[in-house]
């Protein structure tokens, strides 16, 4: 009878073991389990924390119904890159998924309060986040890609001082409150079909509405990477500010183009001149004249300063960006085609793909002392209490250039605006700098990307960008009148 | 009045009362954000008819064991906090439930003044619990979908015969075995080199090991195949101290168990869902999975009561009441409840040990195993250790049939163990 009794016990004993098996030893891989209902219910009823402009508007907000599941909201869908949106089914995206632990709460608490919490059950309400974006301006760069001819384009502008990105605007969007499970719903699965729908028509969408084409859009840069061509040479003192370009020009042909050694087209202004500053050179686009600083410098020194200014490496940003590149294969600049690779990459052909992040970063950097800043989206992170738990802090990223070249580059791109293809960007009485560039797209019968990259103004650089609009022909005719929507804007106060 | 007032029983109810209100009163500030009278009135209710029933007893003069009471309603009292945080009408019905369950339990134990009776009635007894048997199998209802037919009944009433078949088996084993005790002494019968349990112990074999086939087969009823089957070897090593026959009856239950995986679609699914619930996380292995999860939600000290969220896991307030415990107290109460059972069954077989006579004893050590192996099996059920099957948490879960057979089985160890003390 004993051993019946025994034989009971040790089942109870065992059950005893089993259950701390599952409550404490596996507890955090099962806790963990995407099919674990509780996160995501824990999820629709936190209180996350607000986004706001630098000046305090809205840009995402949350809604709590009497039932205690919350509503997010975004004022400001255009903003989608940016916000992001959170569902079951995609999980959390933008500064949602980067800052994720200080909207919900998670972070940013002294041990003490959140054991409080914990202990009482005291609801938790997460941490709201100031943004460097500013409507204002952020409104300027979405007319601005609206203007002109209807196509995908992004542009994003951001304080060369501080690397503080003020308007981030990719077309086509999306609407970020359509993505985002709504709990309070009383159809949940109709919801959840509803947002899988919603997304399908996205993903189907050739254009690409939920690419952030201002950190992940890989174009080729066209002209526009002669600023790091102008900014290599002065580095290397191969030409000082008052270089004359002398040519030999055969006659033009019916194309306006002329031969060039290795059978590569290239032009310069009106074809016929045979002398020009290094300044108009630049202003006017001479590719011959840029092919032939990059021949002379050398690839190693070319793409050492390239590098410098943060080619081939993935700016550090809050949002997830693509990698600027050099080159598609490792050995372009290095294998048969080596002379004409570095003298097309140099005039801004060849292989390069960049990010308009990139290039708004060069931009920033010649107006600014050489040095590309470190861009960024979050300015501060406040507890519900007024408390700061977060301030950014700038941040040195790459050497650039040196702040006498920069100087120098930044006064030849405000001619290139005064006096050259650029001067669609152009406002009286205030130095604009900037660069267009036309990205042909090789072979295909598509109307070449129209890029701009520029600043307002060299003597108070408060704005920097790059603004590419997809196919839509001539930079100088539609991407520099856009740019100057933006800078109207930041002139008039917006950043 | 003589001074046998229960005063044991007295701090033991009023401090386990006490604990049990705190609870629900946890939970509806939780849930409510007040305290809700109607969250645990039911309760209030509850403990004020067991603390009757305690003053009924002490009145009464009766003696015997002082912690089987307060064990069962410190149990159903944990049970009834938590059905009523999970869903108040489920709580309000059980309530009702236990309270008729103590009434149950002091008129099976006033009924029952002299123990003898039950094993004279021993073969009618055998008889209505075979009816029941036979009626279940022809006209047994599935109400839970579980592919399992258990309830009988009609009209919105329904009970689930093999409840109550369980304490009437015990009742009919013990008084039968008591009676053949003296074979006991003599050579078995044999086949060729085989030796064979005597007749009197072959015949109620052969007929278990086919209701546990037929429960298998026909009701496709693990659960209570397992516990009938257990609750008989164990009766028959008691009376006979044999582990051969033991042997031969878990062979052969055994076998029946493999031809049934063999050729049963559902056992072969459940031991399979069983051995690797994860390979369909949303499919059969879900109730389990979810389970586990809400254990792990739980860890050492739980969400708090009201507090989590155990409404994720199918039959939270049955089979799986223990992971909604476990998930909103914790570890810290869910050994706590193991340890309550494992009191309970040591103080069942203390007093098997006292009784004054082998029926008693029988009997006694009988009805604490049905509690014992019930236990095992659902709780090894939820935490994998044995395949899930749908068996309740004695006094814990919800059901009426599950309380009504338990209460039963309350008041005979309170007769027993009356009885144990001796003629009052």
């Amino acid at each position: 009878m004993s051993r019946l009794a025994l034989l009971q016990l040790m089942g109870l004993g065992a059950a005893a073991a089993a259950l701390g098996y599952w409550q404490i030893v596996r507890s955090p891989e099962l806790v963990a389990r995407a099919d674990n209902p509780r996160r995501l219910d824990e999820q629709w009823r936190t209180v996350r924390g607000q986004m706001f402009d630098r000046r305090g508007r809205p840009i995402a907000r949350t809604e709590v119904a009497p039932d205690g599941y919350v509503r997010r909201v975004y004022p400001v869908p255009t903003l989608g890159a940016v916000t992001g949106f959170m569902n079951p089914l995609q999980g959390m995206t933008g500064l949602e998924r980067a800052y994720d632990d200080h909207l919900a709460g998670r972070a940013g608490l002294d041990p003490r309060t959140a054991f409080e919490r914990r202990l009482l059950h005291r609801p938790v309400v997460g941490s709201d986040l100031i943004l460097t974006i500013d409507l204002d301006l952020q409104a300027a760069a979405e007319r601005a890609l609206a203007n002109g001819p209807a196509a995908p384009g992004a542009l994003i502008a951001l304080d060369p001082r501080s690397g503080a990105v003020r308007a981030l605007a990719t077309t086509p969007t999306f609407d970020p409150n359509r993505l985002t499970f709504d709990p309070t719903k009383d159809d949940w699965n109709a919801e959840r079909d509803a947002i899988a729908a919603y997304a399908a028509e996205l993903n189907a969408n050739p254009a690409q509405p939920l690419l952030n084409r201002t950190t992940q859009g890989l174009y080729p840069p066209g002209s526009t990477f002669k600023t790091v061509t102008l900014a290599a040479a002065l580095q290397r003192h191969l030409v000082r500010t008052d270089h004359r370009f002398r040519y030999e020009l055969k006659p033009p042909d019916r194309d306006h183009r002329t031969v060039w050694h290795n059978n590569q087209f290239v032009s310069c202004q009106n074809h016929t001149q045979r002398e020009f500053d290094l300044a108009h050179a630049f202003a006017y686009s001479c590719n011959v004249a840029f092919a032939d600083l990059g021949s002379e410098l050398g690839a190693p020194t070319y793409l050492e300063i390239a590098r410098g200014l943060g080619m081939d490496q993935a700016p550090p940003f809050d949002l997830p960006v693509e990698t600027s590149r050099l080159a598609s294969r490792p050995d372009f600049f290095t294998g048969d085609e080596r002379f004409y690779a570095i003298a097309a990459t140099a005039m801004g052909q060849g292989e390069m793909l960049v990010t308009p992040l990139q290039l708004a970063l060069i931009a920033a950097a010649m107006a600014n002392g050489g040095q590309p800043p470190v861009p960024y989206l979050v300015e501060e992170i406040r507890r519900p209490d007024g408390r700061i738990v977060f301030k950014h802090q700038p941040r040195r990223w790459l050497g650039g250039v040196s702040s006498g070249t920069a100087a120098a580059v930044r006064d030849i791109m405000v001619t290139s605006v005064s006096d050259g293809w650029a001067s669609g960007a152009r406002i009286a009485g205030a130095k604009i700098g900037g660069k267009t560039g036309t990205a042909e797209l090789g072979g295909v019968r598509t109307e070449p990307h129209a890029w701009f990259i520029g600043f307002a103004t060299a003597d108070d650089p408060r704005i920097a960008l790059a603004l590419i609009k997809e196919s839509s022909g001539m930079s100088s005719a539609v991407a520099a009148p856009a740019a100057r929507i933006v800078f109207e804007a930041a002139l008039g106060g917006a950043a | 009045m003589r001074l046998s007032w229960r005063l044991r029983e007295t701090g033991l109810l009023l401090s386990g009362g006490a604990l049990v209100l705190c609870g629900a009163a946890i939970a509806s500030a939780a849930r409510r954000g007040e305290l809700v009278p109607a969250a645990f009135a039911p309760l209030l209710v509850y403990l004020a008819a067991a603390l009757a029933v305690h003053i009924v007893l002490s009145l009464a003069g009766v003696r015997g064991d002082q912690l089987l009471l307060p064990i069962v309603v410190a149990l159903s009292g944990i049970g009834l906090v938590f059905l009523l945080r999970l869903d108040p009408d489920f709580g309000m019905r059980q309530a009702i439930w236990l309270v008729l369950g103590l009434v149950i339990a002091m008129a099976t134990y006033f009924l029952t003044r002299r123990i003898a009776v039950l094993r004279r009635f021993k073969y009618s007894i055998a008889t209505v619990g075979l009816i029941l048997v036979g009626l279940t199998f022809l006209f047994g209802q599935d109400l839970n979908g579980s592919g399992a037919r258990l309830w009988l009944g009609a009209g919105g009433i329904y009970f689930q015969p093999s409840e109550l078949l369980k304490v009437l088996l015990v009742v009919f084993l013990a008084a039968y075995l008591d009676e053949h005790a003296v074979i006991l002494s003599r050579g078995a019968y044999r086949l060729g080199p085989v030796p064979l349990p005597p007749i009197p112990y072959l015949i109620p074999l052969l007929v278990m090991w086919g209701l546990a086939v037929g429960m298998l087969v026909i009701q496709r009823d693990l659960g209570a195949a397992l516990l009938f089957f257990g609750i008989f070897v164990a009766m028959l090593y008691l009376a006979s101290g044999r582990l051969l026959y033991l042997s031969v009856a878990v062979a052969a239950f055994a076998a029946a168990i493999w031809v049934a995986y063999r050729a049963i679609p559902i056992f072969q699914n459940r031991v399979d869902t069983w051995l690797n619930p994860w390979a369909q996380p949303s499919g059969l292995g879900m109730q389990s999975i979810q389970g586990l999860i809400a254990l792990a939600s739980g860890g050492l000290f739980g969400a708090g009561i009201g507090l989590g969220r155990p409404g994720y896991v199918p039959a939270v307030h049955t089979d799986f009441i223990l992971v909604a415990i476990g998930e909103e107290a914790g570890l810290a109460v869910t050994l706590g409840l193991i340890a309550l059972y494992a009191v309970f069954i040591g103080r069942g077989f203390r007093l098997a040990m006292r009784s004054r006579s082998t029926f008693a004893a029988l009997l006694a050590a009988g009805l604490v195993t049905v509690i014992g192996i019930q236990t095992f099996v659902i709780i090894a059920g939820v935490l994998r250790l044995l395949p899930l099957t749908g068996v309740t948490l004695p006094f814990v879960s919800y059901g009426g049939s599950s309380i009504v057979t338990n209460s039963v089985l309350l008041g005979l160890l309170l007769r027993l163990a009356a009885d144990a003390e001796g003629p009052a």
